[in-house]
């Protein structure tokens, strides 16, 4: 009797656990947006050590960007569904909640990280050699 | 927010940015697995097998639907809702094939320990699921969430499917060794096909979704392929349905042809660019559909017919068989009551004998007359009950020839002497006038011929009103023909193919009603025991008959 009882309750409490977890998760990601939004930032390797992206497959043309992670809720109040032509997608506003953005790091990211600082500031030292 | 760099898919699903293996791996894969299923399920609702099967093909079809939503879709918060549900649906793929291997095995559920555990090893899925422990963010420049996804969980539920793998396994290899040969097959073929399935499924899934995190693959392409291991399952298990019938399936190998081809020849659709190609696959998919059902139900037609044949045959040869018990059972029955009878009938015939003999004193004539017809009665009784005893012999195996080198001719003649007396008291003429310049050897056992003359001149004298019975040898070839002739009742031509059978009476039966039907048979069995011809000939009824027996003859 107990063993019949039991083959019969657990379909049951299956479907009501999958009900359940949907119910929340549609809560938390549907309603809520509860959740992170990672993305590529405008970066501009003068200033920053960026990530090197490749425009195409064959990698004819890079580009530099830096990881962002936003929450959902402040960057969609931020730009709405779509970031792009977004300026406020690139900066952590003080309003943001647990906003980061992560530029390169040579030693831990090596060759995708942009060398293009040291360039210039290899450049900027030769002038000045000249100079004096 | 939306995946700012892919575009937006048109009919929820087709997106024209994303690999054709995608939808040429999800789709067929998942309507195979679906019509199997179901096909299974409709054949035998209550079969817990056949609703396992249709479970782990549900999940599947979740998954794929998930991952199409996932490959094709822009929205990152429905992508994460769905993305969410990948441990869910997988653990629950491991623990239903475990659960759907041991019920094939064992015929019988799981019992209740291993449901607690199989529940407490999902559990923590089902928790975790709408929790920052499974999913914490979605990328919307690459359109994934493998960087968000935490690795501890998802080598969590990857590890359920990895269990999964070598329970199935050790469940296999033990049944295997208790197995008989036609099972053991079964078993190889669905180990064959779920172990396909699960490592191709989980193995690929897992391995595209690591490589794609840490930036070895661009995507995660490589998971696709591991669909194909549900099409593999689905073979394997249509192949079981076909040769051995499992799940209760009567599915024939011309359905699972036909639909195989007609779902080869659909998928084409998606491969298609040009409007003339799209119509050439239209006409070929609409015409094998319908010459393949009128295939199926000519097949079926046949399958049915055979069957109810096989199932008349099967009828046919158990109605058989309780028949011969039965006639053994008479047989034996036969056998005891005459045994049984033969006692009394000895004394009735020794005190009768001893009263006619005068033992007891002379005793008054018309009661002499009284004994000896009690006599007459006791005698006939006796030879019925003889012939019932040699018949129930001859029944089971038992009766046993004496054979040696006997003079046919003197036998005859000894054998008429003894019943001339019976006819003349009929007022019947009895001649026997054998050649005697012939020799007249065969090979056979006196008694039992004898008792073939009796029964062959006893039946002459018994139909036989008025005239004469003729008794003669011939010689034929090498062969001995007796012929008995009377000028009696005579046998009409439907008698005589159903004479020689156990009680089976002439036409004249109303002359002798005291027959037990089963002289002649004897006869038949005796003849043909000395490897010889009993026949009759007679011109029908009135004209008397001729009773013929053809023996070898000993030189």
């Amino acid at each position: 009797m107990k063993k019949n009882l039991f083959n019969r309750i657990i379909p049951y409490f299956f479907a009501i656990s999958i009900i359940i977890v949907s119910i929340i998760s549609y809560n938390r990601f549907i309603i809520n947006n509860d959740y992170f939004v990672g993305y590529e930032g405008v970066c501009d390797p003068n200033i920053e050590k960026c990530f090197i992206g490749c425009e195409d497959d064959e990698c004819t043309e890079e580009y530099y960007y830096s990881q962002i992670v936003k929450y959902a809720p402040d960057l969609y109040s931020e730009c709405g569904e779509d970031i792009t032509d977004c300026k406020e997608a690139n900066v952590c506003l003080p309003s943001d909640r647990n906003c980061s953005i992560t530029y390169c790091d040579i030693e831990t990211d090596g060759d995708s990280c942009s060398t293009y600082i040291e360039k210039s500031n290899v450049e900027t030292e030769d002038q000045l050699n000249i100079v004096e | 927010m939306i995946c700012y760099l892919f575009p937006e898919p048109l009919y929820f699903f087709l997106s024209p940015d994303v690999p054709a293996i995608l939808y040429y791996a999800h789709i067929p894969a998942t309507i195979i697995s679906l019509l199997i299923s179901l096909y299974a399920f409709w054949s035998d609702r209550k079969s817990l097998l056949n609703r396992l099967l249709l479970t782990i093909s549900v999940l599947f079809s979740l998954w794929t639907i998930s991952t199409l939503i996932g490959w094709t879709n822009i929205h990152s918060n429905l992508m994460i809702f769905v993305w969410s549900f990948s441990g869910i649906i997988l653990s629950s793929i491991a623990i239903s094939c475990i659960y759907f291997i041991y019920v094939f095995l064992e015929k019988k559920d799981i019992p209740t320990w291993l449901k607690i555990t199989f529940i407490i090893l999902i559990i923590p899925v089902f928790v975790l699921t709408p929790t920052l422990l499974n999913l914490s963010g979605f990328d919307i420049t690459n359109c994934d969430a493998f960087s968000f996804e935490n690795l501890s969980f998802k080598l969590y539920y990857t590890s359920l499917g990895v269990v999964s793998m070598l329970g199935i396994l050790f469940l296999l290899v033990r049944r295997y060794h208790t197995a008989v040969s036609s099972f053991r097959k079964q078993i190889i073929l669905m180990g064959i096909g779920i172990e396909s399935f699960l490592f191709s499924f989980f193995g690929l899934e897992f391995v595209a979704s690591y490589l794609t995190r840490i930036g070895v693959l661009p995507d995660s392409g490589l998971e696709l392929y591991g669909l194909f291991g549900m099409v593999i399952f689905m073979i394997y298990i249509s192949i079981l349905m076909v040769r051995f019938n499992a799940f209760n399936v009567k599915l024939i190998a011309t359905q699972a042809l036909v639909w195989g081809l007609v779902m080869l020849i659909g998928s084409q659709f998606f491969f298609i660019d040009t409007t003339t190609n799209f119509i050439l696959n239209s006409v070929t998919f609409i015409g094998t559909i319908v010459l393949g059902r009128y295939l199926i139900k000519s097949v079926k037609l046949e399958i049915e017919q055979r069957e109810k044949l096989e199932a008349l045959t099967t009828e046919l040869s158990a109605a058989n068989e309780k028949l011969k018990s039965l006639d053994k059972l008479k047989s034996e029955f036969v056998s005891l009551a005459s045994h049984q009878l033969r006692s009394p009938l000895t004394a009735i015939k020794g005190y009768t004998s001893m009263l006619i003999e005068g033992d007891y004193g002379e005793i008054d004539p018309k009661a002499k007359e009284i004994v000896e017809r009690i006599m007459d009665s006791s005698n006939n009784l006796t030879l019925v009950v003889e012939d019932l005893l040699n018949v129930t012999k001859i029944e089971q195996g038992g009766m046993k020839y004496d054979m040696s080198k006997i003079d046919f001719a003197e036998l005859i003649n000894e054998t008429a002497k003894d019943l001339s007396i019976t006819c003349e008291k009929k007022g019947l003429k009895l001649i026997c006038n054998i050649p005697t310049d012939q020799k007249y050897f065969i090979n056979g056992d006196k008694e039992k011929l004898r008792q073939v003359l009796i029964n062959l001149i006893d039946n002459a004298i018994k139909y036989t009103k008025e005239g004469q019975i003729e008794v003669n040898l011939q010689i034929n070839n090498d062969k001995i023909v007796l012929f008995v002739k009377d000028t009696g009742a005579g046998i009409s031509e439907a008698v005589k193919g159903v004479l020689f059978q156990k009680f089976s009476r002439g036409d004249g039966a109303k002359l002798n009603s005291d027959g037990s039907g089963l002289g002649l048979y004897l006869v038949k069995e005796i003849v043909e025991a000395h490897k010889g011809h009993v026949w009759v000939e007679s011109e029908g009824l009135g004209k008397g008959s001729t009773f013929f027996v053809e023996i070898e003859r000993e030189k």
